[in-house]
């Protein structure tokens, strides 16, 4: 069931780099961002995706988490790109999806120990 | 300078681009279909049961054999794993042991049912084998001409992506961009965005999928060291080291022991496949190869066990080239993959089927605006124009046929398996001769139409002959009927939104058109 978590970290990462470019940010944010925000979205975003990878490596290992992230990284990023498109305030939301993921992998992990 | 490079890549892209661009639709089409095989294959054959442990269903398939034909050269079991319901078995007489070739196998074989290893009475179909085979061998021809013309569009679409990448001038600008309603720009945008964000799977499925027919592709190294292919293949890829027959008759061990035994050496991984050579002998050898489930590589892991004792004889090693091989087949074909991963797969298969249909629909929109009289386009234009209504619209379609001839052709039908292969091009056909009859516009949104009904029949046809309806098998949690029914409608309603689009945007155009006709220098400069 764990399989699909990488894509929270995943959505969070590419929402934060879509917010570090000032193209996209006044349809997201409501107003250009200034350059210690758009750097700081910019770092978040690929700690995010690298975060992705460690997610996806810790559900389902190495070979299939690492071909897993690239799948994960396009369907999030899919998402993103069609967010932008219809509902361009709703990508800020999936900036939680990082601290989310990290609030649902302790629980998974004590899962799998309990089972 | 750069800017001529660039060019010259455009020009590479754009025309390398139209010239396989049909191809490769219907082959990222059917190959992505392919992802879901044997799910395919168990909707298109409902007789059959449900999935078996391979502890069962390979002891199972023994007993058939064994009450069959106990005293055959060879049997070749192919165990179903958890996503296919039935075991295929294959067997060579005695009197043909020449070795076990392609076409003994044709002459002597049954479907099983997993769980009880009777023969399966069930309609005859090729089921996802058909799409599997056709996205890289086509059909009406000879397979190798089928792989040439695919790999030659391959190597075309390789050659596609680098000079699209070289040609994308702004390729982390637009990187999350679609900007909706601005004609030409829109369909760039799509094309772009569909090919960049899975760009690596595009790169991998097209490399690992030429790599997947090296030895036709390139076959001299090959050529220069061994008589013969077969020989080649023998030696590589199945070493077999078969005990001879001694004439003295022996009952087979228990299978259950040696597989235990075979899914403790891969690490908890199941047989695919078992050969058995000279059942029922003293001599009797039982041979191994781990299922691609849950393995990258599962090419030359195979277990050699004597037939009569269980005794392991041979752990066939793989040599890493065998296994680089192994892992990019794994790679492109994604047998290994989890369901969720699988989705992933299917996803960006999705995405590369967009992107070329994007890419083909790009050259007429790019045209349109440049002609020079609008309502009498020149031959080319026109060409292009019907053979993109004539595949994009018309495979989907021929696509929903197959499934539906799978449903309303009689069961007891001689010939049935070909006729809902018939069925599809067919229809595919149809839509060609239909998009050559009708005005562009017109066509499009006709077929797009006749798709979305298409494919919302299949779930109808589906309840109204089987007891695999969408209400009953949500109500049996049967989660293969109920996904294959979804997604049928969840591609009707899009043929169907296609289709809706298309209609209400065509005065818009008519008037950019008007627009462009009287204003043409600015329009070619934009």
């Amino acid at each position: 069931m764990s399989a699909f978590l990488p894509l929270l970290p995943a959505l969070a990462g590419f929402a934060c780099l879509a917010l570090a470019m000032d193209r996209h940010q006044p349809a997201v944010a409501g107003r250009v961002l200034g350059p210690r925000a758009t750097s700081a979205f910019r770092w978040a975003g690929w700690t995010a995706l690298v975060l992705a990878y460690v997610a996806a490596v810790d559900a389902s290992g190495w070979v299939s988490g690492s071909v897993g992230w690239f799948g994960h990284a396009a369907v999030a990023a899919t998402a993103v790109v069609l967010l932008l498109t219809w509902r361009p305030r709703a990508v800020l939301f999936l900036v939680l999806g990082a601290p989310a993921w990290a609030c649902v992998r302790p629980a998974r992990s004590s899962n799998n120990h309990r089972s | 300078m750069k800017g001529s490079f660039r060019q010259s890549m455009a020009w590479l892209h754009t025309w390398s681009g139209l010239l396989v661009g049909w191809v490769l639709f219907a082959v990222f089409l059917t190959g992505t279909a392919a992802y879901f095989r044997p799910e395919i294959s168990r909707w298109m054959q409902p007789e059959a049961g449900q999935p078996a442990p391979v502890l069962q269903s390979a002891p199972a398939a023994v007993g058939f054999l064994q009450r069959k034909v106990p005293d055959a050269f060879h049997w070749d079991i192919f165990l179903p794993g958890d996503r296919e319901a039935v075991t295929r078995v294959f067997w060579t007489p005695r009197a043909e042991s020449g070795g076990p070739g392609r076409r003994d196998r044709r002459l002597h074989r049954a479907t099983l049912d997993a769980a009880s290893g009777e023969a399966v009475e069930a309609r005859a179909t090729r089921g996802g084998e058909f799409l599997y085979r056709f996205h890289f061998d086509l059909y009406y021809m000879p397979v190798r001409w089928g792989r040439w013309i695919v790999g030659f569009c391959a190597m075309l679409m390789l050659v596609a992506i680098i000079s699209g990448i070289v040609t994308h001038k702004k390729f982390f600008a637009d990187f999350f961009t679609l900007r909706l309603k601005k004609g030409q720009r829109s369909w760039l945008d799509a094309h772009a965005v569909t090919a960049v964000l899975s760009l690596p799977f595009h790169l991998m499925i097209t490399y690992t999928g030429l790599v997947a027919l090296m030895f036709l592709y390139m076959p001299w190294g090959v050529e220069a060291r061994y008589a013969s292919d077969r020989a080649f293949f023998q030696e590589v890829f199945s070493p077999g080291r078969y005990a001879e027959r001694t004439g003295v008759a022996a009952p087979l061990a228990d299978l259950a022991p040696m597989i235990r035994k075979a899914s403790e050496i891969w690490g908890g991984g199941m047989p695919g496949h078992i050969a058995v050579r000279h059942p029922g002998d003293e001599g009797a050898t039982i041979r191994m190869e781990p299922s691609g489930a849950g393995r990258l590589a599962p090419e030359g892991h195979a277990l050699v066990f004597r037939g009569a004792t269980g005794e392991l004889l041979t752990e066939e090693g793989a040599p890493p080239a065998v296994q680089t091989h192994s892992a990019m087949i794994g790679l492109h074909s994604g047998r290994f993959a989890s369901p969720w991963l699988r989705w992933l797969y299917f996803l960006s298969g999705v995405g590369g089927t967009v992107m070329v249909a994007t890419g083909l629909l790009m050259w007429i929109v790019k045209r349109r605006q440049k002609l020079p009289d609008p309502d009498r386009p020149h031959f080319g234009f026109r060409l292009v124009e019907k053979l993109n209504i004539g595949t994009i619209a018309g495979l989907p379609i021929g696509l929903a046929a197959y499934f539906l001839a799978n449903r309303l052709l009689p069961v007891g039908m001689p010939g049935r398996a070909g006729w809902e292969i018939h069925a599809f091009f067919i229809a595919w056909g149809a839509v060609f001769a239909w998009a050559l009859l009708r005005p562009a516009r017109r066509g499009w949104i006709e077929a797009l139409a006749a798709g979305a009904a298409a494919y919302a029949l299949v779930p109808l046809a589906n309840a109204a002959t089987t007891a695999h309806g969408l209400l009953p098998s949500l109500l049996a949690a049967d989660w293969l009927f109920v996904g294959f029914d979804l997604v049928m409608l969840a591609t009707a309603a899009g043929l169907a939104g296609a289709a809706m689009c298309m209609a209400r945007h065509r005065p818009k155009v008519r008037a950019s058109r008007r627009l462009a006709a009287a204003a043409p220098d600015a329009r070619t400069l934009a």
